[in-house]
């Protein structure tokens, strides 16, 4: 399985395709560090200042809220990235014949597997830990505030939520390349997948009653990542993001770390398993499939 | 005044009347009367004493001016003069009409002619509460009158409140202490006590004046105040506004200044070490697992 | 046959969908042979190379490498294989260098000795000069050397190659069968399947025909015409106008003929040896009227048509 990873990382590394999501990922944090700059400076001391950095949208600006890293860019970039890291893992081996060739080599069969998964998750992790901590040194620079140890650990929370939720999207992917023998049918399958989760749901939800459809959004990995990280990264929303309460006009009292965390113990359990689910069906397909060269 | 006049009109007559036979003195006494009426101009103010209803505001009179002469319906000529206490303005203007008059003329017998006298107190160094007297002459060679006129000021309490140089706004690193200075002038007119300093300031701030407090200042007299502004520990660097205020108990000053926060320079450079680490760190990854 | 067989099957079969791919298999195949596996596009090789490889489970019956069993013990089993699949492909991104190292460090080859025999096998397949050149660059034949190389870096007992030489020139298929001709001196048993008979007739000691999943006849080159002509070296037909059964009884009566058949107009004769003369006096001799005679050696082209024919 080292092998294989080491071999995929060198891939991923060595591919246009993930220099480019590297600038990608580079143009986001710096397009997300300008909008927080604008919205955060001279706005105090108060709360969680530094993790402010990560959700501050530009005031008065059209769409402003595209360029936050914390919900919005993170929510929509990420699962592209997952599923451009994982739609093509089995495929291609597949269509370049080059999978027989690795199969007959004394390794269990789920280390190619696992080995291509993993690899296609600490791709996806580095990019989300670069971005983030190039906003926080950059952040750190600009508003000069250090931040408290609760928000290093929340902030080390998000990066694990955020790579989890990645994880789905790579899972999702590598999924339909279990599946589907055409690559451009699972890329075509992921998209679809990830349009309906990011947009379909919601409309979906808003049609069926409200009972049905906070039922219905508690599978949408987007919807659940949303609300974690919402949780997480602005405390000062209080519980009623989460929980749904009758909204007041009363500010919420911030949620204490320990809160937060059970407020999104459930999502994160969720969203681990729905990843996992998606893990595991395309670990049992791989594995009792005939790989015949032709 | 007007009793001495009557009085020495009074000691002439009769001195007159002393050199002239009583038979003929009888007969002419009528006419003598008649004829000798003494040139005389009176001066009479509608209302002679005022208050100020706001201060510095000037005062303004009202005076009718008479002339009495021998001839009915001669005119003269008075040149009109204002005695104030020293840095009072004066001016006197027609009751209709803003041109500054420095004389008039005025018509025996043909009733009385209205003008208005202006006088305003100094508003720097604003004079002491009190009474002050303004006296208006007309005079016309021999032939003069006056009014005098009272101006009574209470006293005022005001105050500037501005800082050194007019810099209105200033840079401060958080958590730490910036100094600023703010200059208190008292321009009222009587002595300010008890003035306090206080400051309206985002939260976890704190904004320090030394002198915490001022004794008295007199009319007239400036101090500077040291304030120590030190941003909150966290304060984000940007932009933030602050207000500065004084008060008595009877005034209240305040004035805003733009605080431009600036951060301890090490965080920027625990920012500038984290991106060189996250630069080291991709260039290592890529050096590690690419093959090229 | 002689040797303890390192490659046996015993009522090996597979069934898609209830259709019978591969049908009661019985394979015996011995250290240091070079065997073929031959029979038409369909026949069930690729199938069967499976199983073997254990990339496939059989339907029943079961094949062992070694004494090992390629379903319960697949790592034990890759470990003394090489294989070279049908259409071999290779990451077209590296350079063959690379292709295989990458394989050489999946069989858990050191560093230092995976780059020794990568060279050395480069070396042997005549790719030493295009080493660095990305596989995308390479022509079939080069790639199918590589493959070759490919098989060879895990030094395995075992070489299980699956139709390689399909789709090369002459030239191409020459240098291929050459190397394959060598990999027995090199400590590997070689079992390769092919739908081209000429090659193996060339290269292999033994082959198995299957056709329609069956193995249909296995031997040594030399002993297969006998076992397809009903174990006769000769087949000699006569066309006559009397078959039947004086005419058989006629032709029995010479010596050396080891059995007739009539087909039509025709007399089957087997042989071990050219009887055409005697065969002819003893017709004559009996007034039967010989219309024509041939005769025919079975050679594997014979065999192989049949059961292209059949299949
Ligand atoms: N996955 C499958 N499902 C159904 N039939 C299959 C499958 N794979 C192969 N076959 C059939 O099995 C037969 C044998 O195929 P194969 O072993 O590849 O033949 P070859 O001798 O040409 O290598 C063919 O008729 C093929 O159609
Ligand atoms: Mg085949």
């Amino acid at each position: 399985m080292k092998t294989v990873f080491r071999k995929e990382m060198a891939d991923h590394f060595s591919s246009i395709r993930v220099f480019i999501m590297f600038l990608l990922t580079l143009f986001i944090s710096g397009l997300a560090l300008f909008a927080a700059y604008q919205g955060i400076r001279g706005t105090g001391s108060g709360g969680f200042v530094f993790l402010r950095l990560f959700t501050t949208q530009i005031p008065d600006f059209p769409f402003a809220f595209l360029l936050i890293f914390g919900n919005f860019n993170a929510l929509f970039f990420i699962p592209i990235i997952g599923i451009i890291l994982g739609f093509d893992s089995i495929n291609s081996e597949q269509s370049g014949r080059t999978l027989s060739r690795i199969l007959s080599q004394p390794i269990f069969r789920d280390s190619v597997i696992n080995g291509k998964f993993l690899a296609s998750i600490a791709t996806l992790s580095i990019m989300i830990v670069i971005s983030v901590l190039l906003i926080s040194g950059f952040g750190l620079r600009l508003i000069g505030v250090p931040p408290s140890s609760e928000e290093i650990i929340r902030l080390f929370l998000y990066l694990v939520l955020a790579i989890i939720y990645g994880g789905f999207w790579v899972g999702l992917a590598m999924l339909f390349s279990v599946l589907f023998r055409s690559t451009a049918t699972s890329i075509l399958f992921s998209l679809f997948v990830w349009i309906i989760f990011s947009f379909g749901v919601f409309i979906v939800a808003l049609a069926v009653p409200a009972q049905t459809s906070s039922l219905l959004l508690q599978f949408s990995p987007n919807w659940l990542f949303a609300l974690a990280s919402g949780v997480l990264m602005q405390p000062q929303l209080g519980a009623g993001i989460v929980l749904e309460l009758v909204s007041s006009t009363i500010q919420p009292n911030p949620l204490s770390l320990g809160q937060s965390l059970l407020l999104v113990w459930p999502h994160l359990t969720l969203l681990v398993s729905i990843t996992l689910i998606c893990f595991a069906i395309s670990y049992i397909v791989f594995m009792k499939r005939e790989i015949r060269s032709t | 005044m007007r009793k001495a006049r009557l009085v020495f009109l009074c000691l002439c007559l009769l001195s007159l009347l002393a050199l002239i036979p009583s038979g003929l003195v009888l007969a002419q006494e009528e006419e003598v009367e008649e004829v000798e009426v003494e040139e005389d101009v009176t001066l009479e103010a509608t209302y002679r004493k005022l208050e100020d209803s706001y201060p510095g505001i000037s005062f303004e009179y009202e005076v009718a001016l008479s002339y009495t002469g021998p001839e009915y319906g001669s005119s003269r000529e008075f040149d009109l003069a204002v005695k104030a206490p020293p840095d009072w303005s004066t001016y006197i203007t027609p009751q209709y009409g803003d041109q500054r008059l420095l004389s008039i003329p005025l018509k025996a017998g043909m009733g009385s002619s209205k003008i208005k006298v202006y006088a305003s107190p100094p508003t720097f160094t604003m004079p002491e509460a009190g009474e002050y007297s303004i006296t208006l002459d007309a005079t016309s060679d021999e032939v003069s009158g006056s009014v005098e006129l009272l101006a009574v000021i209470t006293a005022t309490y005001a105050f500037n409140l501005i800082p050194v140089n007019d810099l209105y706004s200033t840079s401060a690193t958080s958590g730490k202490d910036n100094f600023y200075s703010i200059v208190i002038r008292n321009t009222g007119s009587d002595t300010l006590e008890n003035i306090k300093f206080s400051s309206i300031k985002p939260e976890g701030w704190s904004i320090d004046f030394s002198p915490e407090q001022i004794d008295e200042l007199s009319a007239g007299s400036l101090q500077t105040i040291d304030v120590n502004i030190k941003p909150a520990a966290k304060a984000i660097a940007g932009d933030y506004q602050i207000t500065l205020a004084a008060d008595t108990t009877r005034v209240t000053e305040e004035f805003k200044v733009r605080v431009t926060v600036q951060t301890p320079s090490i965080w920027g450079w625990v920012g500038i070490g984290i991106i060189l680490v996250v630069i080291a760190g991709v260039v290592f990854v890529f050096m590690r697992f690419s093959r090229r | 046959m002689s040797l303890s067989a390192a490659v046996e099957t015993s009522g090996l079969s597979k069934a898609y969908d209830g259709k019978t791919v591969v049908d009661n298999l019985r394979l015996r195949i011995a250290e240091g042979e070079i065997f073929g596996l031959l029979g038409p596009n369909g026949a069930g090789k690729t199938t069967t190379i499976l199983m073997l490889l254990g990339l496939t489970e059989p339907t029943s019956g079961t094949a062992s490498i070694y004494g090992h069993n390629p379903t319960r013990e697949p790592l034990q089993v890759k470990r003394l294989i090489g294989y070279l699949p049908e259409n071999v492909g290779f990451y077209d991104n590296l350079t063959a260098r690379e292709n295989l190292q990458f394989i050489a460090e999946l069989n858990g080859i050191g560093e230092a000795e995976a780059d020794a025999r990568v060279t050395e096998l480069l070396d042997a397949v005549g790719l030493h000069d295009v080493n660095d050149l990305v596989v995308g660059k390479y022509s079939k034949g080069m790639k199918q050397r590589l493959g070759i190389a490919d098989v060879l870096i895990k030094r395995p007992k075992v070489a299980i190659l699956d139709e390689p030489t399909a789709g090369l020139d002459p030239e191409g298929i020459n240098q291929v069968l050459d190397l394959i001709t060598g990999l027995p001196e090199k400590g590997a048993m070689v079992i390769l399947s092919s739908h081209q008979l000429y090659q193996v007739q060339k290269i292999c000691h033994r082959v198995g025909i299957m056709s329609q999943g069956k193995l249909v006849v296995e031997g040594a080159l030399d002993e297969l015409g006998k076992k397809v002509g009903g174990g006769t070296r000769y087949q000699i037909e006569v066309e006559t106008t009397e078959p039947g059964i004086r005419a058989i009884a006629i032709i029995k009566k010479v010596k050396g003929v080891i059995r007739v058949e009539t087909k039509g107009n025709m007399l089957l004769i087997g042989t071990n040896s050219d009887l055409r003369a005697e065969i002819s006096k003893a017709m004559v001799n009996n007034n039967l009227p010989l219309i024509q005679m041939r005769i025919q050696t079975l050679t594997l082209d014979d065999i192989y048509m049949r059961y292209f024919k059949e299949g």
